[in-house]
Protein backbone atom coordinates (compact mmCIF):
# COMPACT_ATOMS: atom_id res chain seq x y z
CA UNK A 1 0.00 0.00 0.00
CA UNK A 2 1.07 3.37 -1.33
CA UNK A 3 1.46 6.55 1.98
CA UNK A 4 1.78 9.27 1.29
CA UNK A 5 4.07 11.82 3.75
CA UNK A 6 3.25 15.82 3.75
CA UNK A 7 7.39 16.69 5.31
CA UNK A 8 6.54 20.66 4.18
CA UNK A 9 4.68 23.10 6.41
CA UNK A 10 0.93 23.41 5.73
CA UNK A 11 1.72 26.38 4.27
CA UNK A 12 3.83 25.64 1.78
CA UNK A 13 1.83 22.56 0.40
CA UNK A 14 0.34 22.99 -3.12
CA UNK A 15 -2.32 21.32 -4.43
CA UNK A 16 -1.68 18.87 -7.60
CA UNK A 17 -4.43 20.57 -9.95
CA UNK A 18 -2.40 24.02 -9.03
CA UNK A 19 0.30 22.21 -9.84
CA UNK A 20 -0.78 21.38 -13.18
CA UNK A 21 -2.03 24.59 -13.97
CA UNK A 22 0.93 26.06 -13.05
CA UNK A 23 2.91 23.71 -15.65
CA UNK A 24 0.84 25.15 -17.95
CA UNK A 25 1.09 28.98 -17.48
CA UNK A 26 5.17 28.32 -17.44
CA UNK A 27 5.19 26.53 -20.67
CA UNK A 28 2.61 29.54 -22.23
CA UNK A 29 5.46 32.05 -19.80
CA UNK A 30 7.93 30.35 -22.77
CA UNK A 31 5.87 30.32 -25.74
CA UNK A 32 4.77 33.94 -25.16
CA UNK A 33 8.38 35.69 -24.46
CA UNK A 34 9.30 33.64 -27.91
CA UNK A 35 6.20 34.99 -29.49
CA UNK A 36 7.53 37.97 -28.18
CA UNK A 37 10.84 38.39 -29.12
CA UNK A 38 9.98 37.17 -32.63
CA UNK A 39 7.13 39.39 -32.52
CA UNK A 40 9.65 42.46 -31.91
CA UNK A 41 12.54 41.16 -34.21
CA UNK A 42 9.71 41.53 -37.06
CA UNK A 43 8.45 44.84 -36.42
CA UNK A 44 12.28 45.59 -36.30
CA UNK A 45 13.12 44.28 -39.49
CA UNK A 46 10.19 45.40 -41.15
CA UNK A 47 10.84 49.15 -39.34
CA UNK A 48 14.15 49.15 -40.95
CA UNK A 49 13.17 47.67 -44.28
CA UNK A 50 10.13 50.17 -44.32
CA UNK A 51 12.92 53.17 -43.81
CA UNK A 52 15.59 51.81 -46.21
CA UNK A 53 12.59 51.90 -49.06
CA UNK A 54 11.40 55.42 -48.05
CA UNK A 55 15.03 56.35 -48.05
CA UNK A 56 15.11 55.25 -51.48
CA UNK A 57 12.14 56.53 -52.63
CA UNK A 58 13.28 60.05 -51.29
CA UNK A 59 16.22 59.97 -53.49
CA UNK A 60 14.48 59.04 -56.46
CA UNK A 61 11.71 61.62 -56.16
CA UNK A 62 14.04 64.13 -54.94
CA UNK A 63 15.86 63.41 -58.43
CA UNK A 64 12.81 63.30 -60.35
CA UNK A 65 12.33 66.83 -58.76
CA UNK A 66 15.46 67.99 -60.51
CA UNK A 67 14.74 66.49 -63.70
CA UNK A 68 11.11 68.05 -63.96
CA UNK A 69 12.59 71.51 -63.04
CA UNK A 70 15.12 71.43 -65.44
CA UNK A 71 12.10 70.63 -67.99
CA UNK A 72 10.79 74.07 -66.64
CA UNK A 73 10.30 75.68 -70.38
CA UNK A 74 8.59 72.90 -71.63
CA UNK A 75 6.21 72.80 -68.77
CA UNK A 76 5.61 76.93 -68.99
CA UNK A 77 4.98 76.00 -72.46
CA UNK A 78 2.34 73.14 -71.78
CA UNK A 79 0.79 75.87 -69.11
CA UNK A 80 0.60 78.34 -71.73
CA UNK A 81 -1.15 76.50 -74.77
CA UNK A 82 -3.48 75.01 -72.41
CA UNK A 83 -4.38 78.32 -71.00
CA UNK A 84 -4.94 79.77 -74.87
CA UNK A 85 -6.85 76.85 -76.04
CA UNK A 86 -9.20 76.92 -72.79
CA UNK A 87 -9.62 80.43 -73.72
CA UNK A 88 -9.85 79.88 -77.71
CA UNK A 89 -12.44 77.30 -76.95
CA UNK A 90 -13.98 79.88 -74.78
CA UNK A 91 -13.83 82.66 -77.13
CA UNK A 92 -15.12 80.32 -79.67
CA UNK A 93 -18.13 79.38 -77.72
CA UNK A 94 -19.38 82.86 -78.21
CA UNK A 95 -22.48 83.15 -80.82
CA UNK A 96 -21.40 84.63 -83.37
CA UNK A 97 -23.62 87.29 -86.54
CA UNK A 98 -21.54 85.39 -88.64
CA UNK A 99 -23.65 82.37 -89.55
CA UNK A 100 -27.11 84.23 -89.55
CA UNK A 101 -25.60 86.69 -92.31
CA UNK A 102 -24.60 83.78 -94.37
CA UNK A 103 -27.76 81.82 -94.04
CA UNK A 104 -29.84 85.30 -95.05
CA UNK A 105 -27.27 85.32 -97.75
CA UNK A 106 -28.10 82.02 -98.58
CA UNK A 107 -31.98 81.90 -98.81
CA UNK A 108 -31.41 85.35 -101.49
CA UNK A 109 -28.05 84.16 -103.05
CA UNK A 110 -30.21 82.42 -105.94
CA UNK A 111 -32.54 85.27 -106.63
CA UNK A 112 -31.52 87.53 -109.55
CA UNK A 113 -29.52 90.00 -109.53
CA UNK A 114 -32.70 92.48 -109.58
CA UNK A 115 -33.09 91.53 -106.10
CA UNK A 116 -31.10 93.99 -103.31
CA UNK A 117 -31.67 94.17 -99.78
CA UNK A 118 -32.98 97.16 -98.11
CA UNK A 119 -31.80 97.50 -94.69
CA UNK A 120 -30.17 94.26 -93.17
CA UNK A 121 -29.90 94.20 -88.88
CA UNK A 122 -28.28 90.89 -87.77
CA UNK A 123 -26.56 90.11 -84.73
CA UNK A 124 -25.98 86.48 -82.98
CA UNK A 125 -29.68 86.37 -82.02
CA UNK A 126 -31.73 87.37 -84.78
CA UNK A 127 -32.14 88.64 -88.27
CA UNK A 128 -34.29 91.52 -89.39
CA UNK A 129 -34.67 93.15 -92.67
CA UNK A 130 -36.45 94.74 -95.66
CA UNK A 131 -35.79 93.58 -99.17
CA UNK A 132 -36.86 95.06 -102.71
CA UNK A 133 -37.83 92.19 -105.00
CA UNK A 134 -38.84 93.34 -108.74
CA UNK A 135 -40.40 90.30 -109.99
CA UNK A 136 -43.53 87.40 -108.98
CA UNK A 137 -40.78 84.85 -109.67
CA UNK A 138 -38.34 85.60 -107.31
CA UNK A 139 -40.49 86.52 -104.29
CA UNK A 140 -41.77 82.86 -104.93
CA UNK A 141 -38.64 81.78 -105.31
CA UNK A 142 -37.79 83.63 -102.02
CA UNK A 143 -40.74 82.97 -100.24
CA UNK A 144 -40.73 78.81 -101.20
CA UNK A 145 -36.15 79.00 -100.49
CA UNK A 146 -37.72 80.45 -96.65
CA UNK A 147 -40.25 77.97 -96.29
CA UNK A 148 -37.62 75.39 -97.14
CA UNK A 149 -34.82 75.96 -95.43
CA UNK A 150 -34.25 74.73 -91.56
CA UNK A 151 -32.09 77.87 -91.17
CA UNK A 152 -33.77 79.49 -88.62
CA UNK A 153 -36.55 79.06 -85.50
CA UNK A 154 -38.73 81.52 -86.59
CA UNK A 155 -39.86 83.77 -89.31
CA UNK A 156 -42.20 86.76 -89.23
CA UNK A 157 -43.46 88.55 -92.37
CA UNK A 158 -43.31 92.31 -90.94
CA UNK A 159 -44.24 93.94 -93.68
CA UNK A 160 -45.23 93.46 -97.10
CA UNK A 161 -45.63 96.54 -99.82
CA UNK A 162 -46.06 96.31 -103.72
CA UNK A 163 -46.02 99.24 -105.99
CA UNK A 164 -45.76 99.25 -109.58
CA UNK A 165 -42.13 100.52 -110.53
CA UNK A 166 -40.27 99.35 -107.26
CA UNK A 167 -41.49 95.89 -106.90
CA UNK A 168 -42.09 93.85 -103.71
CA UNK A 169 -41.14 95.60 -100.11
CA UNK A 170 -40.70 92.66 -98.24
CA UNK A 171 -39.93 93.21 -94.68
CA UNK A 172 -39.07 89.67 -92.54
CA UNK A 173 -38.11 89.30 -89.15
CA UNK A 174 -36.02 85.69 -88.09
CA UNK A 175 -34.37 84.21 -84.93
CA UNK A 176 -31.20 82.06 -85.08
CA UNK A 177 -31.57 78.74 -84.10
CA UNK B 1 7.41 44.13 0.65
CA UNK B 2 9.19 41.12 1.06
CA UNK B 3 7.89 40.32 4.16
CA UNK B 4 4.37 40.61 2.88
CA UNK B 5 5.98 38.37 -0.37
CA UNK B 6 7.15 35.59 2.31
CA UNK B 7 4.25 35.29 4.83
CA UNK B 8 2.02 34.35 1.44
CA UNK B 9 0.89 30.39 1.24
CA UNK B 10 2.70 28.86 -1.35
CA UNK B 11 0.30 28.61 -3.69
CA UNK B 12 0.00 31.72 -4.17
CA UNK B 13 3.63 32.74 -4.56
CA UNK B 14 4.30 29.88 -6.89
CA UNK B 15 1.06 31.57 -9.02
CA UNK B 16 2.44 34.83 -8.57
CA UNK B 17 6.18 33.68 -9.89
CA UNK B 18 4.90 31.68 -12.89
CA UNK B 19 2.49 34.58 -14.08
CA UNK B 20 4.46 37.78 -13.30
CA UNK B 21 6.28 36.84 -16.51
CA UNK B 22 3.40 36.22 -18.74
CA UNK B 23 1.90 39.67 -17.45
CA UNK B 24 5.41 41.43 -17.99
CA UNK B 25 5.28 39.91 -21.51
CA UNK B 26 2.08 40.41 -22.30
CA UNK B 27 2.66 44.63 -21.14
CA UNK B 28 5.88 44.10 -23.62
CA UNK B 29 3.35 43.19 -26.09
CA UNK B 30 1.02 46.11 -25.73
CA UNK B 31 3.13 48.67 -24.99
CA UNK B 32 6.01 48.06 -28.25
CA UNK B 33 3.20 46.73 -30.83
CA UNK B 34 1.43 50.17 -30.23
CA UNK B 35 4.72 52.11 -30.14
CA UNK B 36 6.32 49.95 -33.38
CA UNK B 37 3.33 49.35 -35.45
CA UNK B 38 2.61 53.09 -34.94
CA UNK B 39 5.49 53.91 -36.07
CA UNK B 40 5.35 51.62 -39.36
CA UNK B 41 2.00 52.59 -40.32
CA UNK B 42 3.76 56.32 -40.81
CA UNK B 43 5.98 54.77 -42.40
CA UNK B 44 3.99 52.96 -44.69
CA UNK B 45 1.45 56.47 -44.90
CA UNK B 46 4.90 58.20 -46.20
CA UNK B 47 5.92 55.56 -48.45
CA UNK B 48 2.47 55.22 -50.07
CA UNK B 49 2.22 59.20 -50.74
CA UNK B 50 6.38 59.16 -51.67
CA UNK B 51 4.72 56.70 -54.53
CA UNK B 52 2.18 58.78 -55.50
CA UNK B 53 4.50 61.79 -55.90
CA UNK B 54 7.06 59.23 -57.55
CA UNK B 55 4.75 58.52 -60.09
CA UNK B 56 3.60 61.93 -60.63
CA UNK B 57 7.26 62.93 -61.75
CA UNK B 58 7.64 60.30 -63.72
CA UNK B 59 4.68 61.02 -65.68
CA UNK B 60 5.11 64.04 -65.47
CA UNK B 61 8.71 63.97 -66.92
CA UNK B 62 7.78 61.70 -69.80
CA UNK B 63 4.97 64.72 -71.16
CA UNK B 64 7.43 67.20 -70.69
CA UNK B 65 10.37 65.32 -72.48
CA UNK B 66 7.80 64.09 -75.27
CA UNK B 67 6.37 67.69 -75.76
CA UNK B 68 6.81 68.55 -79.08
CA UNK B 69 5.57 71.33 -80.15
CA UNK B 70 7.35 74.11 -81.88
CA UNK B 71 7.88 77.89 -80.99
CA UNK B 72 5.56 78.76 -84.36
CA UNK B 73 2.14 76.73 -83.01
CA UNK B 74 3.23 78.33 -79.29
CA UNK B 75 3.67 81.92 -80.69
CA UNK B 76 0.07 81.32 -82.84
CA UNK B 77 -1.97 80.77 -79.62
CA UNK B 78 -0.38 83.31 -77.86
CA UNK B 79 -1.68 86.11 -81.15
CA UNK B 80 -4.51 83.87 -80.97
CA UNK B 81 -5.52 85.70 -77.83
CA UNK B 82 -3.15 88.15 -76.87
CA UNK B 83 -2.01 89.07 -73.23
CA UNK B 84 -3.15 92.83 -74.10
CA UNK B 85 -5.55 94.64 -75.11
CA UNK B 86 -5.15 93.65 -79.28
CA UNK B 87 -6.96 96.77 -80.95
CA UNK B 88 -4.09 97.83 -82.66
CA UNK B 89 -3.53 94.45 -84.14
CA UNK B 90 -6.83 93.87 -84.95
CA UNK B 91 -7.32 97.03 -86.76
CA UNK B 92 -4.07 96.57 -88.57
CA UNK B 93 -5.86 93.13 -89.56
CA UNK B 94 -9.16 94.56 -90.52
CA UNK B 95 -7.55 96.63 -92.56
CA UNK B 96 -5.48 94.05 -94.07
CA UNK B 97 -8.12 91.62 -94.78
CA UNK B 98 -10.05 94.67 -96.63
CA UNK B 99 -7.42 95.45 -98.59
CA UNK B 100 -7.27 91.57 -99.82
CA UNK B 101 -11.12 91.53 -100.62
CA UNK B 102 -11.50 94.67 -101.71
CA UNK B 103 -13.64 96.47 -99.93
CA UNK B 104 -13.46 100.03 -98.42
CA UNK B 105 -12.89 100.06 -94.66
CA UNK B 106 -13.36 103.44 -92.62
CA UNK B 107 -14.24 104.78 -89.54
CA UNK B 108 -13.00 101.97 -87.01
CA UNK B 109 -13.75 103.04 -83.47
CA UNK B 110 -13.08 101.16 -80.55
CA UNK B 111 -15.61 100.63 -78.56
CA UNK B 112 -14.16 99.65 -75.49
CA UNK B 113 -13.77 96.78 -73.60
CA UNK B 114 -15.62 93.98 -71.34
CA UNK B 115 -13.96 90.78 -69.29
CA UNK B 116 -15.82 87.56 -68.61
CA UNK B 117 -14.63 85.19 -66.68
CA UNK B 118 -10.95 86.18 -67.33
CA UNK B 119 -10.97 86.53 -71.41
CA UNK B 120 -11.87 89.94 -72.14
CA UNK B 121 -13.03 91.14 -75.27
CA UNK B 122 -12.53 94.86 -77.36
CA UNK B 123 -15.48 95.82 -79.78
CA UNK B 124 -14.33 97.56 -82.82
CA UNK B 125 -16.51 99.06 -85.11
CA UNK B 126 -16.36 100.40 -88.74
CA UNK B 127 -17.76 100.53 -92.29
CA UNK B 128 -17.44 98.50 -95.17
CA UNK B 129 -17.87 99.32 -98.40
CA UNK B 130 -17.94 97.01 -101.82
CA UNK B 131 -19.82 94.88 -103.74
CA UNK B 132 -21.81 92.20 -102.35
CA UNK B 133 -19.55 89.25 -102.84
CA UNK B 134 -16.40 91.22 -101.52
CA UNK B 135 -18.44 92.27 -98.66
CA UNK B 136 -19.27 88.79 -97.54
CA UNK B 137 -16.50 87.47 -98.39
CA UNK B 138 -14.70 90.29 -96.02
CA UNK B 139 -17.11 89.35 -93.62
CA UNK B 140 -16.45 86.04 -93.72
CA UNK B 141 -12.56 86.71 -93.42
CA UNK B 142 -13.01 88.38 -90.08
CA UNK B 143 -13.13 85.30 -88.22
CA UNK B 144 -10.17 83.85 -89.46
CA UNK B 145 -7.88 86.39 -88.61
CA UNK B 146 -5.19 86.31 -85.87
CA UNK B 147 -6.12 87.59 -82.74
CA UNK B 148 -9.92 85.62 -82.64
CA UNK B 149 -12.46 88.35 -83.76
CA UNK B 150 -16.27 87.59 -84.09
CA UNK B 151 -18.19 89.53 -85.75
CA UNK B 152 -21.34 90.76 -82.97
CA UNK B 153 -23.68 92.67 -85.44
CA UNK B 154 -23.85 94.13 -88.79
CA UNK B 155 -26.46 96.62 -90.65
CA UNK B 156 -25.89 96.44 -94.10
CA UNK B 157 -27.65 98.37 -97.01
CA UNK B 158 -27.68 98.07 -100.37
CA UNK B 159 -28.18 100.32 -103.16
CA UNK B 160 -27.28 100.11 -107.23
CA UNK B 161 -25.04 96.92 -106.55
CA UNK B 162 -23.13 98.97 -104.11
CA UNK B 163 -23.35 97.28 -100.56
CA UNK B 164 -22.61 99.11 -97.08
CA UNK B 165 -22.10 97.66 -93.75
CA UNK B 166 -21.88 99.05 -90.34
CA UNK B 167 -20.38 96.10 -88.94
CA UNK B 168 -19.39 95.44 -84.88
CA UNK B 169 -16.80 93.15 -84.15
CA UNK B 170 -15.21 91.37 -80.09
CA UNK B 171 -11.55 90.64 -80.66
CA UNK B 172 -10.33 88.94 -77.49
CA UNK B 173 -7.33 88.88 -75.10
CA UNK B 174 -6.40 87.48 -71.74
CA UNK B 175 -3.72 87.77 -69.43
CA UNK B 176 -0.81 84.94 -69.23
CA UNK B 177 -1.22 82.59 -66.61
CA UNK B 178 0.89 83.86 -63.88
CA UNK B 179 1.22 81.13 -61.71
CA UNK B 180 2.94 77.65 -62.02
CA UNK B 181 2.22 75.09 -60.30
CA UNK B 182 4.33 73.15 -57.99
CA UNK B 183 6.60 70.46 -59.14
CA UNK B 184 4.83 67.77 -57.85
CA UNK B 185 2.04 68.93 -59.30
CA UNK B 186 0.56 66.40 -62.43
CA UNK B 187 0.21 67.56 -65.39
CA UNK B 188 -1.45 66.16 -68.39
CA UNK B 189 -0.44 66.61 -71.93
CA UNK B 190 -2.32 68.03 -74.90
CA UNK B 191 -5.52 66.04 -76.20
CA UNK B 192 -6.30 65.39 -79.32
CA UNK B 193 -8.97 68.15 -79.29
CA UNK B 194 -6.79 70.66 -78.10
CA UNK B 195 -4.21 69.70 -80.18
CA UNK B 196 -7.01 69.90 -83.03
CA UNK B 197 -7.49 73.78 -81.78
CA UNK B 198 -4.21 74.25 -82.58
CA UNK B 199 -3.95 73.07 -85.90
CA UNK B 200 -7.22 75.69 -86.44
CA UNK B 201 -4.86 78.71 -84.87
CA UNK B 202 -2.20 77.94 -86.98
CA UNK B 203 -4.33 78.20 -89.91
CA UNK B 204 -5.36 81.95 -89.07
CA UNK B 205 -3.81 85.00 -90.74
CA UNK B 206 -1.58 86.06 -88.64
CA UNK B 207 -0.47 89.70 -88.17
CA UNK B 208 3.35 90.84 -89.59
CA UNK B 209 5.06 92.64 -87.01
CA UNK B 210 7.91 94.82 -88.92
CA UNK B 211 10.70 95.60 -87.41
CA UNK B 212 12.30 98.94 -87.18
CA UNK B 213 15.89 99.20 -87.70
CA UNK B 214 18.18 101.81 -85.81
CA UNK B 215 19.25 104.76 -88.20
CA UNK B 216 22.98 104.36 -89.55
CA UNK B 217 23.94 107.43 -88.54
CA UNK B 218 25.52 108.13 -84.78
CA UNK B 219 23.46 111.27 -84.10
CA UNK B 220 24.10 114.59 -82.51
CA UNK B 221 27.71 114.39 -81.02
CA UNK B 222 27.34 118.04 -79.09
CA UNK B 223 23.59 118.51 -77.75
CA UNK B 224 25.26 121.56 -75.84
CA UNK B 225 27.49 122.66 -78.90
CA UNK B 226 26.77 125.88 -80.89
Amino acid sequence: MRVSFNLLPENLLISKSLIKSLKTIRALNVISIVGFLVFAVGIGAYFVYSTITLNGLNSSVDQLKSEVSAQESSEQQIILLKDRISDIESAKSQKSALGNITDVYSLIGNLSGNTSIGELDVDSGKVSFTMNIKSNEDLTGFMQSVESSNLFESVVLTSFGYNPTGGYVVGLSMVGK
Amino acid sequence: MEDLFKSLPGSVKETLKAILPLSIVIILFFVVGNFGISKINDLRSQIASQEVVKATLTQKLSILQSFSQTTDTISAAAIAIPETNPLIIASSQLKSIAARDGVSLTNIKSGGSAATSGLSNVTTTFQVDGTRDSLLTFLNDIETIAPITQVSSARISETGGQATANVTTKTYWAPYPSVIPSVTQPITDLTSSEKQVLTQISSLIQPVFSTLTPSASGGNTAPFGQ
